[in-house]
């Protein structure tokens, strides 16, 4: 039995201008209260013969509903009347304040919202844009701290981070070598020419000079064998 | 307009859409003290009446109404006119009474039920009449809970379907179809007992 109903539930659903008998007391009781739609439905089903009958019989129960009287209590109803009046008082609860504002509360609302939002959106803009709002940088001069044992030098294209003790013992070595008389001329001269090879030099008399000089003068590129 | 409503068996109102206690509401949030006077002398009968089917005795639905009278004075200045004045005033007299019957359950135990409407009490066999009148009682108590609350207020209370539905916490749909079952359920109690 339930099933049914509920079958015929969804199938008004489906059919709403389906007859029903589901809302002919409302139509018989008041029938102004029923919508369009649904004052059709039931006109739909009274259409039918056999439906006359339980309208009248639904008419017959509801008009013997009404003439049920419902007894006045014995009871005096000004003496509640002065009860309530005394109870409450003579003013008017006034309105509160939030009350009166209810409409514009939620403007406010937006509006401090917004607000919040544009504070923060522009902390965050200031945030990502650091070239607009960056600082002056202060250039300092770079402090080089000389450290007391080594010194930077450019030999045939390389850095080279010398020693100054070690530097300083190559030399100190170096002059040992060239100034000691015990050590052999080749060995003192690490391999360059020694002062005692260029006595040609003053050999050579004033014409093969003054062409060596006139050749020296000569762009590079010009010189013979270049 | 009159005439369309008396044809159509309704009150004025109800087609209108129009609260007929609107005015009265609209002076009393004016600050007119006067207006709910008006209100109490015009809806307490139909506050205790509702109460009563909720509470035994009528000493104490005297009180109940009176507390939801005091309970619509508070809250009046802030009502909308969502649904009708009545509906909202007969809400707050439920939940009165319901309140009314939560404190006092320890008091009388074997009297007092939580749903007032689904027990037998003494305001339906209040209704005058002769044989039929008691038959057409006893089977109005025999109707489910939904049924018995839609048609009372539907019959007793003289309230439209749509303030059925705002009391009975259902669509107006549902308050006409449970009027249709309530009726249909009495015409089958009452056929039965004429068959026997």
């Amino acid at each position: 039995m339930p099933s049914e109903k509920r079958r015929g539930a969804a199938a008004s659903i489906r059919e709403p201008t389906r007859p029903t008998a589901e809302l002919l007391a409302a139509y018989v009781d008041g029938v102004g209260e029923l919508e369009v739609e649904e004052r059709r439905r039931v006109e739909r089903y009274l259409a039918e013969p056999a439906s006359r009958t339980e309208q009248d019989a639904t008419r017959a129960v509801i008009d013997q509903l009404r003439s049920l009287e419902s007894p006045e209590p014995q009871l005096d109803w000004t003496v509640m009347e002065r009860a309530i009046h005394a109870e409450v008082g003579d003013d008017v609860p006034r309105r509160s304040w939030l009350y009166r504002w209810r409409f514009a509360l939620p403007a406010f609302a937006l509006a401090a919202a917004a607000i919040v939002f544009a504070v923060v959106a522009r902390v965050n803009d200031n945030d990502v844009s650091p070239i607009a709002f960056a600082p002056k940088l202060q250039h300092e001069q770079p402090v080089f701290t000389q450290t007391a044992e080594r010194v930077t030098v450019y030999l045939d294209g390389t850095d080279l981070e010398i020693a100054l003790d070690s530097a300083e013992a190559a030399d100190d070595e170096l002059d040992e070598l060239m100034f000691s008389e015990d050590v052999p001329a080749e060995e003192a001269s690490l391999g360059f020419l020694e002062p005692t090879d260029l006595a040609w030099i003053d050999e050579l008399d004033d014409d093969a000079l003054a062409r060596a000089e006139q050749a020296l003068e000569r762009p590079f590129h010009l010189r013979k064998g270049s | 307009m009159a005439t369309v409503a008396a044809l159509l068996r309704i009150e004025p109102h109800v087609l209108s859409g129009v609260d007929p206690d609107r005015e009265l509401v609209e002076r009393f949030q004016a600050g007119e003290r006067s207006a709910f006077d008006t209100i109490v002398r015009r809806h307490q009968k139909g506050v205790w009446r509702i109460v009563r089917r909720y509470v035994k005795r009528d000493a104490d639905a005297s009180d109940v109404s009176q507390q939801a009278f005091v309970r619509a004075f508070k809250g009046l200045v802030a009502f909308r006119g969502a649904a009708t004045m009545r509906s909202w005033l007969y809400r707050i007299a439920i939940n009165c009474a319901l309140t009314w019957l939560r404190d006092h359950r320890r008091e009388e135990p074997s009297e007092i039920a939580e749903d007032a409407l689904t027990e037998d009490n003494e305001a339906p066999a209040r209704l005058i009449g002769g044989e039929n009148s008691a038959r057409l009682r006893a089977a109005i108590e025999q109707l489910p809970p939904k049924q018995k609350l839609v048609l009372e207020l539907r019959v007793f209370d003289d309230l439209s379907f749509k303030e059925v539905s705002e009391l009975a916490d259902c669509s107006e749909n549902t308050a006409k179809v449970n009027f249709h079952y309530a009726v249909k359920k009495l015409r089958d109690i009452l056929g039965d007992a004429d068959a026997e």
